[in-house]
């Protein structure tokens, strides 16, 4: 825990990281999600000032407002997505590394080919396949990340099942299934949780890059890249309303990928068992 | 086993894998929506849908369809674009190599600022030029590419032409106006080359000058990767002991360095090159829609505002084709570059 503590940079990004979960959860408590629908046409495209801190964009809501109300839907898209890959994942590689055999083999093609597809355009032809819709993209997205994990589990069960304890719990008589769920994947999830912390920082890019593009959300549900591509449009006259939410994604994404870091540096010799 | 085996056995790994490939998007196209939506366009008539169904077994079972799908493929017959009401081939075609001009600029910048600066960091390890750039790479993997194009659009075009100052434009590949004066003759399709080729200055400036900043904002995400990469890799190889055996013989550190440490440093970067790759593909889309560039990413964008799934899947397709394709090659130069690799 310490030396999660020890690093300036790595503290810096854990605690902002907590600060977005933090707005994500309890932020409708003091931004009001009726600020969404609050058109004030008279009050448009106001640049920063005292009363509205970050602007106004094109309808005249509060810039701030929109972006804090957004952080809700992006981290809960980001969580989402990583927790469903992370559990799809998890499972077919261990089953798939212990098992071995033909499955192994297949699994670890599959794996293959989905790699051979550049994440973003796979998801994006899952998103265009299945319709617009906000479950439709997070799901798409979900199709993309699990080989990642996968693969990563599968080594580390490779190496795993060699160990001794393992031949110990056959000798018993316990079931593969059991030993499985209830020794080999608690042994071997470390470089999963590593690399799933450092993935929200990657997701949630995909996600809002997919949302600038049109998929997911409607117009006028707040969302970080939906806000993106609303200030295109007045780039160069309301400069503020594609400079924030852009900072937001990449202060969200940033702080993750250090708490990612400083995970990974602290588990670090634990990988090595 | 040889080299050439080996590149043998990853040919047919390849096919295997771009079997996949064309299995996952005829699943796409083909069974999550109505298969007749390949091969129409606006301008089709009614009359000729019984014809067309035919022509490709729309209502065989689905191994068949397949068949005929892959066969089509491999004939050059990627379905129809509905939006566009010619071939998706060909659509795709037409805008390839500006994607390809657009990437090998993302790439150049990724390796020539990349490289030193991962060298410089790993030399300077924990001095100023090292922080600045660990920071940069750190940014680089959590910028949305986006909106980085936009935010150097606003910076490096219209701010800058406010103060006067020289500024890069922020759309397209070439000025439209300005070729009418001096036109390209196509030779390679990409137009940095071509003028270069023929001598063309000022289009050639022009052309440049416009792929300046698209390159940058794509390259700048596998920049930061590329930076962590050599950095760490360089670090690890000066504490080898042949390092210190090459400076007790009295070597000039430069001799060192280029030739001694730089080589095996090299090696873990040309791993993390297919993965940069696929980044780089992955943000065309998104930084061609941002400037303009009239690119195959663009292409499939404009093409989902347009319902044209058949844009999209045969731009799948291609990505999932130059991928795979740059992989083998860095699995190749990989093999050729490290003698210790058994394969």
């Amino acid at each position: 825990m310490h030396l999660l503590v020890q690093n300036k940079l790595v503290l810096t990004g854990t605690i902002i990281s907590v600060g977005v979960l933090m707005t994500a959860i309890f932020g409708t408590l003091v931004i009001s999600p009726a600020i969404a629908t609050a058109i004030n046409l008279p009050n448009r495209l106001q640049p920063p000032s005292v009363t509205h801190w970050l602007g106004t964009d094109d309808y005249g809501r509060d810039l701030f407002g929109m972006i804090v109300l957004s952080t809700r839907l992006d981290v809960a898209a980001m969580l989402e997505i990583v927790g469903a890959g992370v559990a799809i994942g998890v499972t077919l590689g261990a089953f798939s590394g212990f098992l071995g055999g033909k499955i192994d083999e297949a699994l670890m093609r599959v794996t293959d080919i989905f790699f051979s597809i550049p994440g973003l355009i796979l998801a994006l032809a899952i998103a265009a396949a299945l319709g617009r819709g906000l479950n439709n993209l997070i799901l798409a997205i979900i199709v993309v990340q699990w080989p990642g994990y996968t693969r990563i589990l599968r080594g580390q069960v490779l190496a795993e099942k060699q160990r001794l304890y393992v031949d110990a719990l056959r000798a018993l008589g316990i079931g593969k299934v059991r030993i499985i769920l209830r020794h080999i994947i608690p042994n071997t999830i470390y470089p999963v949780i590593v690399q799933c912390t450092l993935d929200l920082g990657g997701v949630i890019l995909t996600f809002a890059g997919l949302s600038f593009l049109g998929f997911g959300t409607s117009a006028l549900t707040p969302e970080l890249g939906r806000l993106i591509t609303a200030g295109q449009t007045y780039i160069f006259q309301a400069p503020w309303l594609t400079a924030f939410p852009g900072l937001a994604i990449l202060i969200i994404s940033l702080a993750f990928n250090l708490m990612g870091d400083g995970i990974r540096d602290v588990l670090d010799p634990r990988l090595r068992r | 086993m040889k080299l050439w085996e080996y590149v043998l056995r990853r040919l047919f790994l390849l096919v295997f894998v771009l079997i996949g490939v064309t299995l996952i998007i005829f699943f796409l196209s083909q069974v999550l929506m109505d298969p007749l939506a390949l091969y129409l366009t606006d301008k089709t008539r009614i009359e000729s849908i019984p014809m067309i169904i035919a022509y490709y077994h729309l209502n065989d079972p689905w191994p068949i369809r397949y068949a005929v799908y892959v066969w089509n493929l491999l004939r050059g017959d990627w379905g129809f674009s509905r939006s566009l009401s010619e071939p998706v081939l060909q659509a795709l075609s037409q805008r390839f190599p500006a994607t390809i001009e657009l990437t090998i600029a993302a790439i150049l910048w990724t390796l020539v600022v990349g490289i030193p600066a991962g060298i410089i960091s790993a030399l300077k390890n924990n001095k100023a030029p090292d922080h600045i750039s660990r920071l940069v790479a750190l940014t680089g993997v959590s910028t949305p590419v986006f909106w980085l194009g936009l935010i150097l659009q606003l910076v490096f075009f219209y701010y800058f032409a406010q103060l006067g100052l020289p500024h890069l434009p922020s759309n397209g590949i070439i000025d439209t106006t300005l070729v009418l004066n001096h036109p390209i003759t196509t030779i390679t399709g990409l137009p940095v080359l071509d003028t270069l080729l023929t001598g063309n200055w000022v289009m050639f400036e022009d052309s440049l000058a416009h792929v300046v900043l698209p390159s940058f904002a794509l390259g700048f995400i596998s920049l930061g990767i590329v930076m962590r990469i050599m950095r760490s890799s360089m670090l690890e190889v000066l504490r080898q002991d042949y390092i210190i055996l090459a400076r007790s013989k009295g070597l000039p550190e430069r001799v060192v360095i280029y030739r001694h440490a730089l080589k095996n440093a090299m090696i873990p970067t040309v791993t993390v090159a297919g993965l940069a790759i696929a980044g780089l593909l992955g943000g065309a889309p998104l930084t061609e829609t941002v400037f303009g560039w009239p690119g195959m990413g663009r292409l499939a964008v404009d093409a989902i505002g347009r319902n044209d799934a058949p844009l999209i899947m045969g731009f799948t397709l291609i990505t999932a084709l130059m991928l795979v394709l740059a992989n083998l090659g860095v699995d190749i130069l990989y093999a050729f570059l490290d003698p210790r690799i058994k394969y």
